[in-house]
């Protein structure tokens, strides 16, 4: 469903370029579980906002679903991500003025969704990552797992074929970070949900089937396990 | 979605309490001008709405070359001479009636005891069908000797008695019979009355010469208004054509030269109020260019108010900034983060307009506001104003900030790309405060030299007295007694009589030296010796008119510098005893030449002026009054007063109170001033919202500079530098505009003050103290912070 072809992402520098990622070229299945991983500054995380179409690859080609991203329109990529892509962040990135039922509803919200339609599958979220006691607090009387856990929900609100999670656990402690990752197993191997992860930590890579390895903005090659 | 988005406005509103206050108030402030202003605008849109034909009445304009003193520029008649209304009903077919309103009704009227001022209009029968004044109760008043009285007049007379057959008595015109009374509605017109009497009246007047003979006067092209109804179907040309023959016409029978012009043209009734062209003689409509210039005032207070929202809004942008990427990330459009911010400064709008109305209701309670506003319908067209206003500020204040949130993109946000100095429009931003202390500095300085100015105008005496002099209006002509009567009161100097106080415009007429053609226009009043003297006047040359009770004195004409000037009658000394025309009838002598004094209002340059003595033409008594018994007098002149006339009220003015309350607009005073301090809290609010915003985002590099050893004055000169430049550069552009807009402004007096630095020191003094007072409370908080608070959460 995800494929990349040469691509390479630069910024201007002085005279010459700096290159965050190098002529890369990859595939990625429907139901895979993929993890990115690299030191600091290896673009990991640009190849994530990459995939996720919030950055534009300086050259190459992306087809998304066998479309050629780079060729559609804000408004079609703006519906991509309403219908086929879900985003789980480092900091949760939850908005502080919304509830945690309205967090998770914002996306259907923009997907045009009834009021009905909504608190049905809203509640079905909070059911299953048991949060319906807290559906009325606000982000900050959370503690960071369960603001994750909200950030998990609300990426799957919409039903996403695709998530994009970039360090889920980076700001958690061990057993939350288990906890989550635990989850994005299930959503894979349940649901079928393809799952792209940023992650430093080996142990949080092992939870997907096929490990991406950046090193100053180069694929290395995959290893034969 | 809308519902969502309210909330998290209100959410957001809620949260942040300071900055929401002050956008409210702010906006409120505003807003609150703003409704006034909308409130003078339908007022004045509602003039005339209420007549029969407004696309077939016309109004007749006199193009006649009069030119406005000032400023020379040359205006149309609203008035026309009385004898046209009759030749363009019988020489032209299409017209279908022609009604004339003639302003000659204006004195004294008298029902039984009770004697009050009034002023009406002799008008034709067709006045009743061109314009909409229905008649509540009896007939209109078409037989000689009939009138018709408004509601408010005849209750005023009658109480609530039946006037209808009654008879009133006018001033110097006789007996009136009342036919009937007119509704009183609400209807703004750019015609005002009490009364309407007919016209076939006046023939019977003109006869008697109790009116001057106009009715068959083609030259006096100021005696009435005619109005003209065309028959249906009939094209405003035709009546243009006609106009042009009668015209032409008219210039042969007067054999008029080229230098006389003359021209009629129509004005159609709907088009009279607003009035868009400046008209000599007007009615009592309101020009485009007043309505223009008290909304203009409004919105620049609203725009002051609106950069306070904008530039708040943008200073918060990197909060706001993570929830639009977060938003757009999760498959938002731009056009729906562009709506979702538009409602939060549409809800904001409507919460300010709740505080506005009562702004509004408040700032009604001043005079001068109701003198723009009085007695509007608050009808649905209003209501409607007030709605669309207040989304229109809502999506001006609120369209810059939207535009610029919903911009930003989610991988900036996502990467933590953004902080304070990045963020877009900080130039704006400063701009905007800029802008904001210009407008303050510019009005405080007009208020200050609006004030002086009326103050200057409010108590001049130079070259005359003004203090201790009452003027008592008479009851009749029969004034001798009640002025030996009085001159016998304690505390009573002297006693003089007048045609009226200086200061009114009494009368004009020709002046020119005998044996000599050319004339010069001279204002006159008639007074005695006594007058002059309680006057104080200074006499250059010769001396008084003649102390004398005989009508001797009446051969002697007292004349200021001006008119000796004008006249070519060479030094004071030897103008005093030679002999002047007026108008061409009687002679006078020059008796004695009398220092300049302001004696018109101060956008008028000095006039000719003549002193005579006519007791027939005296309305007054001028007392002087003793220092210091100015209060013990009163009572004992009302008692001499009730002795004498016991039907008539006592009224009097001291002449002091009188040219104070005159010139000097205390009112108009007051709301400028108001004006000035809410463009100066809302510059203010806007400072202490950024001075806020600044130190908190700075908080942490507070925290490490205490650290490092700065103490308390660095920290809050290091915080407060910016603002502080900011208000410099407001100083150096404000200053001079506000110097530039008053010098405009004085130039409309003929006399005015000099500007001076004073007013510019206090201008300046002001807002650096208000402005400092914001900016250092603010940063002297954020120094005092212990930084451990700060540090730690880092």
């Amino acid at each position: 469903m995800i494929s990349l072809r040469n691509v390479s992402k630069y910024y201007p520098a002085g005279f010459g370029k700096t290159y965050v990622l190098r002529n890369i070229s990859l595939d990625i299945n429907e139901g895979e579980f993929v993890s990115i991983m690299g030191p600091s500054g290896s673009g990991k995380s640009t190849l994530l906002h990459i995939l996720g179409m919030l950055e534009e690859p300086s050259e190459g080609e992306y087809l998304f679903f066998d479309q050629p991203v780079q060729r559609l329109s804000e408004k079609r990529r703006t519906e991509l991500h309403r219908n086929y892509i879900g985003f789980v962040f480092q900091a949760y990135h939850l908005i502080d003025e919304l509830t945690v039922f309205e967090n998770i509803e914002t996306p259907l919200l923009y997907k045009g969704l009834s009021s009905s339609e909504r608190k049905s599958r809203v509640a079905e979220l909070l059911d299953r990552f048991n949060m319906v006691a807290k559906k009325d607090l606000f982000p900050t009387q959370l503690s960071g797992g369960q603001q994750q856990l909200v950030g998990i929900a609300r990426a799957v609100a919409a039903q996403p074929k695709v998530i994009f999670a970039d360090e889920p656990t980076g700001n958690l402690h061990s057993d939350q970070a288990k906890e989550i990752m635990e989850l994005f197993k299930k959503l894979n191997q349940e649901d079928g949900v393809t799952i792209v992860q940023v992650t430093h930590s080996e142990v949080n890579a092992e939870y997907g089937n096929r490990i991406l390895r950046l090193k100053d903005g180069w694929l290395e090659p995959a290893v034969v396990a | 979605m809308v519902r969502n988005y309210v909330k998290i406005a209100l959410r957001n509103l809620w949260k942040h309490k300071l900055f929401s206050a002050i956008n409210v108030l702010g906006l409120a402030l505003g807003m609150g001008v703003c409704l006034l202003a909308l409130m003078h605008v339908k007022y004045a849109f509602d003039y005339d709405t209420f007549h029969p034909y407004p696309q077939r009445t016309y109004r007749i304009l006199t193009d006649a070359g009069t030119k406005i003193m000032r400023s020379g520029k040359e205006v149309s008649l609203a008035s026309s001479p009385l004898p046209l209304g009759e030749a363009l009903q019988q020489n032209y077919g299409f017209v279908e009636k022609t009604a004339r309103v003639y302003f000659k009704l204006r004195g004294e009227m008298t029902v039984g005891r009770k004697a009050l001022a009034v002023s009406g209009a002799f008008v034709d029968p067709a006045f009743y069908d061109l314009f909409h004044f229905p008649i509540a109760q009896g007939q209109p008043a078409l037989e000689a000797r009939t009138v018709v009285l408004t509601r408010r007049t005849a209750q005023r007379f009658f109480g609530t008695n039946n006037p209808i057959g009654k008879t009133v008595w006018m001033e110097d015109k006789g007996a009136f019979t009342v036919t009937g009374v007119l509704d009183s509605l609400y209807q703004p017109s750019h015609l005002r009355f009490d009364m309407l009497a007919s016209m076939a009246t006046v023939t019977l007047l003109e006869q008697s010469h109790q009116l001057p003979a106009r009715l068959a006067d083609w030259k006096d092209n100021m005696a009435c208004y005619t109005y003209v109804l065309l028959k249906d179907n009939t094209t405003p040309e035709a009546l243009e054509q006609a106009l042009t023959t009668v015209a032409t016409d008219v210039r042969k029978r007067l054999r008029l030269g080229a230098d006389k012009p003359l021209g009629f043209r129509p004005q159609r009734l709907s088009a009279i109020s607003p009035s868009r062209e400046e008209l000599f003689n007007s009615t009592y409509e309101p020009t485009m260019g007043g309505i223009a210039a008290v909304f203009g005032m409004a919105l620049t207070i609203l725009l002051l108010a609106g950069f306070n929202y904008t530039n708040l809004t943008l200073a918060r942008s990197l909060n706001r900034a993570r929830e639009v990427g977060v938003r757009k990330a999760v498959g938002a459009l731009r056009a729906q983060l562009v709506g979702q911010f538009l409602t939060e400064s549409l809800l904001l709008a409507l919460l300010a307009f709740g505080l506005a109305y009562l702004i509004m209701v408040g700032m009604d309670q001043l005079t001068s506001v109701q003198a723009l506003t009085q007695g509007v319908r608050q009808d649905t067209t209003l209501w409607l104003a007030f709605a669309g206003f207040t989304v229109f500020t809502g999506l001006v204040a609120g369209l810059v900030p939207a535009r610029m949130l919903s911009a930003y993109q989610p991988v900036q946000v996502l990467k933590g790309q953004l902080n304070v100095n990045r963020l877009k429009g900080v130039g704006w931003r400063k701009g905007l405060i800029v802008t904001q202390f210009v407008v303050s500095l510019v009005f405080m300085v007009f208020v200050i030299v609006f004030y002086q100015q009326g103050m200057y105008m409010a108590t001049d005496s130079e070259g005359f007295n003004r203090k201790g002099l009452l003027h008592i209006s008479l009851a009749d002509k029969n004034f001798r007694q009640l002025a030996t009567e009085i001159s016998q009161q304690a505390g009573v100097e002297r006693v003089g009589a007048t045609s009226a106080p200086i200061g009114n415009f009494d009368e004009s007429g020709f002046l020119k030296v005998a044996g000599r053609s050319d004339s010069v226009r001279c204002n006159f009043y008639s007074v005695d010796r006594p007058f002059v003297e309680n006057m104080g006047l200074q006499f250059l040359a010769g001396h008084n008119l003649p102390a004398t009770a005989s009508d001797s004195a009446g051969r002697f004409i007292v004349l200021n510098e001006e008119a000796v000037k004008t006249l070519h009658l060479g030094t004071p000394d030897e103008a005093v005893g030679q002999l002047v025309q007026l108008n061409d009838t009687s002679s006078f002598q020059v008796a004695g030449v009398i220092r300049d004094f302001r004696y018109l209002p101060f956008t008028f340059p000095m006039a000719p002026l003549g002193f005579r003595y006519q007791p027939d033409e005296f309305r007054y008594l001028s007392v002087k009054v003793a220092d210091g018994a100015e209060e013990t007098a009163i009572p004992a002149l009302q008692r001499v007063w009730q002795r004498l006339n016991p039907h008539t009220p006592f009224q009097y003015n001291w002449y002091d109170k009188e040219l104070y309350d005159h010139y000097l607009h205390n009112d108009d005073v007051l709301l400028f001033g108001l004006l000035a301090v809410m463009a100066l809290v809302i510059s203010c609010l806007g400072l202490l919202g950024m001075v806020t915003y600044s130190t908190e985002t700075r908080t942490k590099e507070v925290g490490v500079r205490k650290v490092l050893g700065a103490d308390i004055g660095q920290i809050v000169a290091l915080l407060s530098r910016e603002f502080v430049q900011m208000m410099l550069i407001a100083t150096l552009i404000g200053l001079p505009l506000g110097y530039a807009a008053s010098q405009l402004f004085l130039q409309v007096f003929i006399y005015h003050i000099s500007l001076g630095f004073g007013t510019g020191a206090v201008c300046l003094l002001t807002m650096l103290l208000v402005g400092g007072l914001t900016i250092g409370v603010q940063t002297y908080r954020a120094a005092l912070a212990n930084p451990t608070d700060s540090l730690r959460t880092e």
